[in-house]
């Protein structure tokens, strides 16, 4: 009976060692950068960052009706001054030509993703975020292919746009941005395409020097949203806007 | 005796492991995604609300210029309503670029090198190319330059620079080296910023291109002259965005 039990003890012994092990070699690996997480997790994150958006979405609308206001007293005064009119119409047509307005139409929507990661020292950097001046590239190309409007994962790009490195993030507008990247672009969707994937191109090089997953896709409408953030300007200064026009 | 007490250890230490090993594999379905993903659901969500929380104060600010504008209307000689008219009319006229536009900034000179090359090395090393210009320009974007040209031409949020041969097209027309580029906003943060150690004019300088930059207190940047059209780009009506 008590041969049993020494038996029994020491076999359960040996799987809490066995079980001890492998959670400890699990867990190491876990702490590293190249750990894995369960994907489970990622859902949390998924539906964290859909409300974030939501939120976002509201405080743009919420905003929009606070200008709207602004504008029907505006336009309360220009109705006896055709200055103040002429200006309000300015400025609108400057707003769209600046961005910041929402504005829609034909285009294509490109998708850029990181290398799937096949093993576990891999993913320590981004591959797009490291080589962020193909971004810049891409914008280039984009605009030389005739876009009207741009966009990078919701982030409208402007005359003052910058992509830039910022510790392991890509600061589009001084707002961080992670992969995989969104970008939108209006125009001729035939001309904007064909101008990316000509031979040794732009996506080319995204796919074959850096094993980049590059997706086009034509749309018949998209949308993209204004800009979102405050333009402040300290240094600039207009020169005879009024005579000039 | 003690033979069968180590096997069974060993089957013991075996099956504690396998247990483990199988909780954690799951063939053909995706439970494990690199940490990097977490991050980056991390950064976006962040971001998200840092975009939120400026568009709340955008709102602020607007309530607090309708209450302004509701005394201004009261009162017959405040002019809050002009004045908020006109510098929002200056402030969409400079950045969309169809203004003239003055300021202090710096001046930038860029030109292909005249070292002699090294032996077998590639001339693009001393080039000028169009990608140089425009990390440049990304890098003045990022110290906040309000109004940018190059040799002259507004850069404008649909500029476009590309190499064609011997020069460079910027918003469709050609220039040829030298490249003169112009910024209004924080010169000396923008000098400080290209000639850091990371800053691509140190960059440039080291491969051998002629880079040199200088503060100006007063800068002259010429509007963009072209009229630009729509083709494809509608604005999005109030009625769809329900106002």
């Amino acid at each position: 009976m008590s041969k049993y039990i020494r038996i029994l003890s020491t076999g359960l012994l040996a799987a809490f060692i066995g079980v001890v092990l492998a959670v400890q070699m699990g867990s190491t690996a876990g702490t590293d950068q190249g750990g894995l997480v369960p994907y489970s997790k990622v859902k949390d994150y998924e539906v964290a960052l859909n409300e974030a958006r939501l939120e976002k979405e509201e405080a743009l609308k919420e905003l929009e009706a606070a200008e709207a206001r602004l504008a029907i007293i505006e336009n309360e005064m220009a109705q006896d001054d055709e200055v103040i009119e002429a200006m309000l119409a300015e400025t609108e047509k400057y707003k769209l030509l600046t961005g910041a307005v929402d504005v829609h139409g034909p285009g294509i929507i490109m998708t850029i993703k990181d290398p799937i990661v096949t093993d576990e020292f891999m993913d320590d950097m981004s591959v797009i975020t490291y080589h962020y001046e193909e971004l810049l590239s891409l914008v280039n190309k984009l605009k030389e292919a005739g876009a009207e409007a741009i966009s990078i994962n919701e982030h409208r790009i402007i005359q003052t746009t910058e992509i830039s490195l910022a510790g392991k993030n890509i600061n589009i507008n001084g707002k961080a941005t992670a992969p995989p990247y969104y970008v939108k672009a209006i125009g001729d969707p035939t001309t904007m395409t064909n101008a990316l994937t000509i031979r040794s191109g732009i996506v080319e090089t995204l796919k074959k020097n850096y094993n980049l997953i590059v997706e086009i896709e034509m749309v018949e409408d998209v949308a993209i949203p204004r800009y979102d953030g405050v333009i402040t300007l300290r240094y600039a200064e207009p020169i005879g806007a009024e005579d000039k026009e | 005796m003690k033979k069968r007490l180590f096997l069974v250890f060993l089957v013991s230490l075996f099956v504690g492991a396998f247990i483990v090993v199988q909780m954690r594999t799951n063939p053909g379905q995706m439970i494990y995604t690199s940490r990097k993903a977490i991050d980056d659901y991390e950064t976006m969500i962040l971001s998200e609300q840092k975009t939120t929380e400026d568009i709340r104060k955008q709102i602020e600010a607007a309530e607090k210029l309708l209450e302004e504008y509701k005394t201004d209307f009261d009162n017959p000689e405040t002019t809050i309503v002009l004045d908020n008219i006109t510098s929002e009319h200056d402030k969409f006229a400079i950045i969309s670029g169809a203004c003239d536009v003055k300021g202090p900034g710096v001046v930038i000179t860029v030109d292909d090198g005249n070292r002699d090359l090294y032996f077998g090395e590639d001339i693009n090393n001393l080039l000028v190319h169009d990608l140089d210009i425009l990390m440049i320009i990304n890098e003045l974007k990022d110290c906040g330059a309000e109004a940018i040209s190059v040799n002259g031409q507004r850069i404008i949020d649909s500029t476009a620079i590309n190499c064609s041969g011997w020069t460079i097209r910027i918003n469709g027309r050609t220039y040829a080296r030298p490249f003169v580029i112009e910024a209004i906003g924080d010169g000396k943060e923008m000098v400080s910023d290209l000639l850091s150690p990371h800053g691509y004019g140190t960059s440039l300088r080291e491969w051998g291109v002629q880079f040199s930059i200088e503060t100006a207190n007063e800068i002259v940047i010429e509007g963009y002259s072209e009229e630009r059209n729509f083709f494809y780009a509608d604005v999005v009506e109030g009625d769809e965005t329900e106002e």
